[in-house]
């Protein structure tokens, strides 16, 4: 027998206990639900199962100047460049899954985008009529304020599933992998196609984007593997890294689209370029997601506008979901309701758009639309944690 | 019926009950509208080399200076004035011969057109300040005011009706009441493509006694770096005043006084989001 309340994140490792068992589960009171969410039994003690938007958002939101001003505007102005940067690696990973799936998993690629691309049609439609229909004052174009807003959206992490839990589960946390492939092609082209500058200086920014990143590939491809020691090769990886970042940034394109062709040179060139990246990248992948996700936290600004527009946004991300995944659950083999429960946090990526997207949007848009992205993603992960093991527990 | 089908129709009952509530829930807040503000589309964020880059004090405040323009562009009318033909003002001269039996007087030689900025007040009214011996004349090469709505020659002013903005409020300046003085503003000039501007250190101001304007203008003190009809506003984007003569000098004349002189020439009080 096993508690109705715990989904696969919380189970114990091993399976139930045996003296569990024995001693028969204690009934749940609203407190010890709660305190499910908040921590998982495993086998060295309690830890937390948070997702980390949850946690650092809000700790983001605390050191931020609206209200410890411990990260104040000045300090956050200084930490754009790091952000760009965190935003290079996070486009390099996706990268790398992309390369490393694409040719073993077109079918689930093909489903991924098209996930994605049914949740960016959703929500961006969804905020153009809104903004429209209600006047919302947006400081920006509203076709391009709209599929900012659906980019973001159709991030998703599967963080609520352990991919080694159950197949569902391991096609959902590839689909999410796969799915933040798209709307880094799309913000490269569509933005440039809705700025007010000739079509000829969109494909020129274009063009840019795809050499830069070209060269940081064949840069690192050059220098890792010549390396004569970790700390040399570490040095070689921060500085393409940093090269990505700086010529994103110098260039006013995305670093996600430098970081991403970078990452599938490493990952398509000859040698083991892609492997030594991970490896080197896994020690600062984690302290860079927190850099985002405090950093998103503290530049949050409350605003009403951005209260508006979450309308469109949790209704039409959590249709575009259930759309997207009713679509490619046929493709990707798997159940669309798994599928559409996995898919629902959208994680760090979504914060990694918005911050990308304040980057390129007029300073107000800018913010509005990370203020809105930075509640909706804590809403969403925590009605990942809340609410889809419910959703997903069905008589089968 | 087997347990894929069973499952496949579940699957797509909760789709459309998403979609369809998603729709209702939005098609009903979309009956709502948002209480307009006058905001604008605006250049995009300093890309973050541009924020580690060193910059002068001189840069910050040319970026100041910038910024306040394109927040106070939807206020600002550019009116044209020049000096009415020679036979215009014989003939009105003649009216004050008839009236009060005053002298030939020699011909004044002919004021060359200005451009002046004009501050709008209400939606579709905008003040001008309009320099002794000359008149509001038909804006050529660039979209000025439709027509003139009143003058005031003692004061030296007119109001313009101008295209009303789309948001009723939108695009009326808010007021800087009480401003001490000692300060840095932005002079905002008039040029053919719209309004333009450049910072000016605005010293002592002195209160004068001036029947004309209630409140009272504020004298500014040594050379003045504005010139009369400009509009000074803070660097925030609140307006200060306009710059008018006053006893051979330059006064500051604020915004409540400007707004007590539309509501005395007819053009109604304010409505909300403006001085």
């Amino acid at each position: 027998m096993t508690s109705p309340l715990r989904d696969i994140r919380r189970r114990e490792l091993g399976g139930p206990d045996p003296l569990d068992r024995r001693l028969g589960i204690l009934p749940q009171t609203p407190l010890t639900w709660l305190r499910t969410l908040f921590f998982t039994r495993s086998a060295l003690g309690l830890a937390p199962s948070l997702t980390p938007a949850v946690i650092f958002l809000p700790v983001g939101v605390l050191l931020g100047p609206h209200a410890l001003n411990v990260l104040s505007p000045t300090v956050l102005g200084r930490l754009d460049l790091a952000v760009t940067i965190a935003l290079a690696v996070l486009g390099v990973l996706v990268g790398i899954a992309l390369g490393r799936e694409i040719r073993s998993a077109t079918r689930l690629f093909i489903a991924a985008s098209l996930e994605s691309l049914v949740t960016i049609a959703f929500v961006t439609g969804a905020t153009i009529y809104f903004a429209r229909v209600t006047g919302l004052p947006l400081g920006a174009p509203i076709a391009a304020f709209g599929l900012a807003l659906g980019l973001c959206a159709s991030a998703s992490s599967a963080t609520s599933a352990d991919p080694d839990s159950e197949p569902s589960a391991e096609v959902a946390t590839r689909v999410a992998d796969l799915d933040d492939v798209v709307p880094i092609v799309v913000a490269t082209i569509g933005f440039g196609l809705l700025a007010p500058v000739p079509i000829e200086d969109t494909l020129t920014l274009a063009l840019a984007t795809v050499l830069s990143g070209l060269a940081v590939g064949a840069i690192g491809w050059l220098l890792f593997e010549r390396a004569e020691s970790g700390a040399e090769r570490a040095v070689f990886l921060l500085g393409a890294l940093a090269l990505a970042g700086g010529a994103a940034a110098m260039l006013r394109a995305s670093p996600l689209a430098v970081g991403l062709i970078a990452g599938l040179c490493w990952t398509i060139a000859p040698g083991r370029a892609d492997r030594i990246v991970q490896d080197d990248l896994g020690k600062v992948q984690h302290p860079l997601v927190v850099l985002l996700l405090v950093t998103a936290g503290a530049l949050w600004a409350p605003s009403v506008v951005s209260l508006w527009l979450l309308a469109p946004y949790l209704l039409f991300r959590l249709a575009g979901k259930v759309a997207g995944a009713w679509v490619s659950a046929r493709i990707a083999d798997v159940s669309a309701a798994d599928l559409a429960a996995f898919l629902v946090p959208p994680g760090v990526l979504a914060v990694a758009f918005a911050l990308n997207f304040r980057q390129l949007l007029p300073p107000d848009a800018g913010d509005t639309l990370l203020s809105a992205v930075v509640i909706g993603t804590a809403a969403f992960d925590l009605f990942a944690l809340a609410v889809v093991p419910h959703w997903r527990r069905r008589p089968t | 019926m087997n347990s894929t089908d069973e499952r496949s129709g579940r699957e797509t009952r909760l789709l459309v009950l998403v979609i369809v509530v998603s729709l209702a829930v939005l098609l009903l807040l979309a009956r709502f509208k948002f209480p307009p503000v006058g905001l604008t589309a605006g250049p995009p964020s300093p890309g973050p080399l541009d924020k580690l880059a060193a910059r002068a004090t001189y840069d910050d405040l040319a970026a100041a200076i910038a910024a306040v323009v394109q927040r106070v562009e939807p206020s600002i009318v550019i009116v044209q004035v020049d000096s009415p033909p020679p036979e215009e003002k014989e003939k009105e001269r003649g009216k004050e011969r008839g009236k009060e039996k005053i002298g030939p007087v020699p011909p004044a030689p002919a004021l060359s057109p200005r451009l002046l900025p004009a501050i709008r007040l209400r939606p579709d009214i905008a003040l001008v300040h309009v320099p002794a011996g000359m008149r509001v004349s038909p804006a050529q090469g660039f979209s000025g005011p439709t027509a003139v709505f009143a003058t005031d020659p003692k004061r030296e002013i007119a109001l313009v009706r101008v295209a009303p903005l789309p948001d009723s409020a939108a695009g009326l300046p808010s007021a800087f009441e009480r401003f001490p003085g000692f300060s840095y503003v932005a002079v905002i000039e008039a040029a053919m493509g719209g309004p333009s501007a450049r910072p000016a250190f605005i010293g002592r101001l002195d209160t004068s006694v001036d029947d004309r304007w209630q409140p009272s203008p504020l004298l500014i003190g040594g050379a003045s770096e504005a010139s009369a009809g400009s509009l000074l506003f803070a660097v925030d984007g609140r307006l200060i005043g306009m710059v008018l003569p006053q006893f051979g000098t330059l006064a500051v004349v604020p915004p409540a006084a400007l707004n007590a002189v539309v509501v005395e020439l007819g053009g109604g009080g304010t409505n909300g989001g403006g001085v």
